[in-house]
């Protein structure tokens, strides 16, 4: 039982130094967003949106439209083909929680990764101590244009995301079975509330903030030899990943 | 007595002591250092990249050990590195490069300074030291040469009033050793810049920084 005791305040206190690194990292650098109006930083802000946000756009098209028209026809099939159930189903399941989820994931695969490997190599090649010797912040230069892109991409991608899994997703259900488009898609913005639409754009925003923090501060942390970079990129997928189902369990245990 | 730009009480880099060193304006102090590693810890100390002890390393009659990083940042930006392979970012391109201190430390200086490289690269022997068209390239394409050239630039375009180079001419061939140190010579001559601290491997002081600018001085 002891034993016990100690491993869970081993963890915590684990969890507690994470947790403190990351939140330090984050409000430091919501003290250089001003920094991001202007160059070098605002073209870095450009460059990661491009990487984050546009690189991304036709595979997640692809994954939108599939996942949009999957989850409508296994949802009207298993509810009896009662199109209004299908679609509240279908509003809080996949629009409200699975779409961000998804989006979140994608981009922790595409850019967290990226971001973790590339920070970690700027670090064992010295790169993180000659911005410092030049006179340049690096959690300025380097991290706050990341976070903020990653940030707003995951919110306009989420977005992006759900009017495609709609309007495409209710498209291919109308071309492969008994399917009134237009009357699906006047059901369902019916059912849309603001509450709902606030809701989702705070967990983008959050769920953005998490991925540029956690994979930043992997990156900037990484340890010397072989195993620095690797090690980063592999602590800040499985810190972001924990972090982001967690804050998911968060947001529904308090807004329901 | 001159005011001291940068003083020393001494300094132990593990293995490595070095003597109290004092450094005044238009003059050029030197810390040899027996090897590459060992100068690369006293540059680190010296720059404030790892904390000196009290007294080790004072700029501006400011010890670095008594500073915060923000303080130590604003005292990095009157000085500019001069360090092996020209201190470039891998993902910015040789003209970036150059220019990305000046960028964070002093928008308003961008455009003359612009119109500064663009004049200095039109001229001899920069034009065939390192081509305009070069500034393009990633410093994995560029070659060691390019990237110390590109090193020396960037510490021109700053205006430092101080310059600290380290292990500077580390894996350069004879020939393009040469080239470096007409680069430096260059840069003494045309650089603000009124002292400099020389932090190097003994085996590179005698052909390059020795005879030719520490010998110069005198």
């Amino acid at each position: 039982m002891r034993a016990f005791f100690q491993q869970a305040g081993r963890f915590l206190a684990w969890l507690l130094a994470y947790g403190a690194a990351y939140v330090g990292l984050f409000i430091e650098t919501l003290g250089h967003a001003p920094r991001l109006l202007r160059e070098p930083a605002r073209r870095l802000l450009l460059k990661q949106v491009y990487f984050t946000g546009i690189e991304t756009l036709p595979l997640l098209t692809v994954v939108a439209l599939v996942t949009g028209y999957a989850s409508t026809s296994a949802l009207h099939r298993v509810l009896l083909q009662d199109m209004g159930l299908t679609l509240d189903v279908f509003r809080a399941l996949v629009i409200r929680e699975a779409s961000i989820l998804l989006v979140a994931f994608y981009v922790l695969a595409r850019s967290g990764s990226a971001i973790a490997s590339e920070l970690a190599n700027m670090r064992q090649n010295g790169e993180l101590a000659t911005l410092y010797s030049l006179g340049i912040d690096p959690s300025a230069y380097l991290v706050a244009p990341r976070i903020a892109a990653l940030v707003l991409c995951v919110a306009a991608l989420s977005v992006y995301f759900q009017v495609t899994a709609v309007f495409g997703g209710f498209a291919l259900m109308s071309i492969f079975s008994d399917w009134d488009y237009l009357l699906a898609i006047a059901k369902f913005n019916d059912g849309l509330e603001a509450g709902t639409i606030v809701l989702i754009v705070a967990k983008t925003l959050v769920f953005g903030g998490i991925i540029g923090t956690v994979c930043c501060q992997q990156g900037l942390a990484a340890v010397p030899g072989p195993l620095g970079i690797p090690g980063a990129t592999r602590t800040a997928m499985i810190h972001s990943f924990t972090a982001i189902v967690l804050g998911e369990g968060m947001f529904v245990a308090l807004f329901g | 007595m001159k005011t001291p730009l940068f003083k020393s009480s001494g300094l132990d880099c593990g293995e490595h002591r070095y003597p109290a060193l004092q450094l005044t304006a238009g003059g050029m102090a030197g810390w040899r250092t027996t090897d590459h590693a060992a100068s690369v810890v006293l540059f680190d100390l010296v720059m404030g990249l790892r904390r000196p002890p009290p007294g080790a390393a004072v700029w501006f009659d400011q010890d670095l050990a008594g500073l915060n990083a923000e303080e130590i940042l604003g005292l990095l930006r009157r000085l500019a590195p001069l360090t092996s392979g020209g201190g470039l970012i891998g993902n910015l391109n040789i003209g970036d490069n150059v220019m990305l201190p000046l960028t964070e430390r002093d928008p308003s200086a961008v455009e003359q300074a612009t119109a500064e490289l663009e004049e200095v690269l039109d001229r001899d022997p920069w034009k065939y030291w390192l081509p305009g068209g070069h500034l393009t390239r990633l410093p994995f394409q560029a070659t060691h040469l390019e990237r110390c050239l590109a090193g020396v630039l960037r510490a021109y375009l700053l205006k430092p009033e101080a310059i600290v180079s380290c292990h500077f001419f580390h894996l350069l061939e004879a020939e393009a050793r040469q080239t470096a140190t007409s680069a430096v010579l260059w840069l003494r001559e045309v650089s603000p810049a009124s002292a400099w601290l020389i932090l190097t491997a003994e085996s590179q002081l005698p052909e390059a920084w020795g005879a030719n600018i520490l010998e110069a001085k005198r």
